[in-house]
């Protein structure tokens, strides 16, 4: 479970909970506030009733009786009094009092020269009160908990088609395109309407990825036939011999960017129809024999630019490699490397296994070395010239063919691109 | 999709003897007798159970199918697609003929090695793997398949096994030693691995453990688990 998903379920909860302390206490406010006014309003009409008992009594000259719970204090101006001192100092009218924890209900009333207090104590009232106090308070607490069992369970019930589809979501672009669609998994509510929204969206995007594939692939194949055209052209203008060297270089240069546009599509051929198999049908060669050429082949733009080019070995290596993978990645690193050098050197190290392009220029900071690979992306972006497909090229070569390339820095702070061919 | 499993993996010699007849007789011996049928309603139950515990994945790689004994459970779900596949030809032949039409539809079929899977990364939801790992004794050769299962499985893994901490494995490991006292067996092609090392090594291959659910807990040696490939660090 994630913790995200955790959060919304806790904060459902949470406001369910907060809602019922809420309501219902509000709810156990009110009942205990309309408890002690009608104990109010039930003694004072009680005492005022017996006020008048008292006062018809005592005119028909009958003894004054009082009722249960209640006591009754004459207070006449001569006579001495026997009122506690808590009543003495009160005024007329009725009063409720807490005295030694009891709630006592007082009665005064003058009437003539004499003072009547009467004093109740609603004891079975108070019992009652209190009973009524408990349920409310265990309602209280039943409601909360209540309301926390009903949050738990109905965010459960609305956030697990939200966590399944999320998780259902990841990394979907991997799965095979025979799964079955996101939407009949789901009632038709909201979530149902993003899974079809993310089916769709889905839909889409494979169909746009195998459109990329296969222009890609088709754009090869087609292009195939008119470049073999072309190299079987120059080979028959050289077979009949031009009569003129230049010329005849001329056409030798063209025939040679021919050979390298075939191996381009071959590359581009191979990465589109399978970009996880690794393969290669255009013929096993050395390290050392396309390291080789290709420093003849890049050693007039170095010079142009000032750059020295060179070729070390550090360690013979035996393993045959496809070709086109190796001239390309090779000949990618060594026109990236010339290109961001400005001056200084190139190298191409090869060793047992592997090889690496180092350079004098300016590097890449260590933060920028991951995003390098990425298509579009270019070292300085000042510097122009579409190159920035050259080195995503590199790592899909790289990755189809289950090589690793690497990116360090060069001891004085230009690159070195470090490309092992054994890593599996 | 290759036909054949890639020639290069690794090949145990129990993977061999799953030929067309044994395929049948298992079929069978799963059909008959009260204490088999009860055992395999119990197995569909656990199935159920780990597939919910799973989120119900939609797109299921059953591996090893064996005769296709998981597919009408694993067809309950309406939208829901497996791909059968299993070491042995003459099994998926068994599980082709003997299963009822209505399932096939939703099911594909693929011989594949469970060493070496004929499928690209993240292609299937959950793998489905029943009865195979006990066939596997060294440490080396189940964590080549799960790693296996974690490049093909896009989020869940269901495995059964067996495990320790229980009274049938005590009782195993007893009459192993009388026997082996008594004379060298043939060598034996099922095992009991500890709970706690397999569990570690789920752990290594990069799974977290949703579920453990037990055949008959602390009797039976079936124990069937829940994984699922644990985020934090688990992708680049
Ligand atoms: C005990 S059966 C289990 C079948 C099914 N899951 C069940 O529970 O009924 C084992 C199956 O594993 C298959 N098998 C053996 N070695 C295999 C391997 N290396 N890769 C894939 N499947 C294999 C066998 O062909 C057999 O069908």
């Amino acid at each position: 479970m994630s913790r995200r998903q955790q959060a919304l379920a806790r904060r459902i909860v949470a406001s369910f909970v907060l809602l019922t302390l809420l309501v219902s206490g509000l709810f156990s406010l009110m009942v205990i506030e309309a408890a002690s006014y009608a104990e109010d309003f039930f003694s004072e009409e009680s005492l005022n009733q017996e006020f008048e008992n008292l006062l018809s009594a005592e005119s028909a000259g009958r003894p004054l009786h009082t009722s249960r719970g209640t006591q009754l204090y004459v207070v006449a101006p001569a006579a001495p009094s026997n009122l506690p001192l808590w009543l003495a100092g009160m005024d007329p009218g009725y009063q409720e009092v807490d005295q030694d924890g009891v709630e006592q209900h007082v009665l005064i009333r003058d009437a003539g020269e004499r003072r009547y207090v009467l004093v109740q104590v609603l004891e079975e009232f108070e019992r009652r009160e209190d009973f009524l106090m408990a349920i409310v308070a265990v309602a209280f607490a039943c409601s909360v908990l209540a309301a926390w069992g009903i949050g738990v369970l109905i965010s459960r019930r609305v956030i697990a088609p939200v966590t399944r589809l999320a998780g259902q979501v990841r990394h979907r672009a991997q799965l095979l395109p025979l799964a079955p669609p996101l939407a009949p998994d789901y009632a038709n509510d909201e979530v149902g309407r993003l899974a079809a929204a993310f089916d769709e969206t889905m839909g889409t995007l494979r169909e746009a990825l195998e459109r990329e594939r296969l222009f890609t692939s088709d754009v090869s194949h087609e292009l195939r036939t008119p470049l073999m055209v072309i190299a079987s052209t120059c080979d028959l203008l050289l077979a009949q011999g031009l009569g003129d060297p230049h010329q005849e270089e001329k056409v030798r240069r063209m025939l040679d960017s021919c050979a390298e546009m075939r191996e381009l599509v071959e590359v581009f051929l191979q990465l589109a129809r399978a970009p996880q198999e690794k393969g290669g049908d255009g013929g096993a060669v050395s390290l050392g024999e396309v390291a080789q050429e290709q420093i003849e082949h890049w050693r007039s733009e170095a010079a142009a630019r000032n750059l020295e080019l060179t070729l070390t070995t550090e360690a013979a290596d035996t393993g045959r490699y496809p070709a086109p993978q190796v001239r390309a990645v090779i000949s990618n690193l060594l026109r990236n490397a010339l290109h961001y050098t400005d001056q200084g050197f190139v190298r191409l190290v090869l060793r047992s296994g592997g090889f690496s392009v180092c350079d004098s220029g300016a590097g890449i900071p260590p933060d920028r070395r991951e995003t390098i690979f990425q298509p579009f992306v270019r070292g300085d972006a000042s510097r122009g010239d579409g190159l920035g497909l050259g080195l995503s090229l590199v790592h899909r070569i790289c990755r189809q063919q289950g090589w690793r390339i690497r990116l360090d820095e060069y001891p004085g702070g230009g690159c070195e691109f470090r490309v092992d061919l054994s890593a599996v | 999709m290759p036909d054949q499993p890639a020639s290069s993996s690794l090949h145990l010699p129990f993977s061999d003897k799953y030929d067309r007849q044994h395929a049948v007789n298992y079929l069978r011996k799963h059909r008959d007798g009260i204490a088999r049928r009860l055992s395999h309603r119990r197995d569909e139950k656990i199935a159920r159970k780990a597939l919910a515990l799973a989120d119900e994945p939609t797109l299921v790689l059953d591996l090893p199918c064996g005769a296709g004994r998981f597919w009408p459970v694993l067809a309950e779900h309406p939208n829901r697609i497996v791909i059968a596949a299993d070491y042995s030809a003459g099994m998926l032949e068994t599980a082709r003929t003997h299963q009822p039409p209505a399932l096939r539809e939703r099911i594909r079929m693929l011989r594949t090695s469970a060493f070496s899977i004929g499928l690209p990364d993240g292609a299937v939801d959950s793998v489905f793997c029943m009865r195979l790992l006990h066939h596997i004794g060294s440490e080396e050769h189940r964590s080549a398949i799960l790693n296996e299962f974690h490049r093909v499985a896009r989020d869940t893994v269901i495995l059964s096994l067996w495990v320790d901490g229980n009274y049938k494995a005590w009782r195993r490991r007893k009459l192993e030693q009388d026997r082996s006292r008594r004379e060298e067996r043939g060598e034996q092609n099922r095992f009991i691995v500890p709970a706690r090392q397999v569990e570690a090594e789920f752990r290594d291959a990069g799974f977290e453990i949703l579920g453990r659910i037990d055949f008959i807990p602390l009797y039976a040696m079936w124990r069937t688990y829940v994984l699922r490939k644990a985020t934090a660090g688990g992708d680049r």
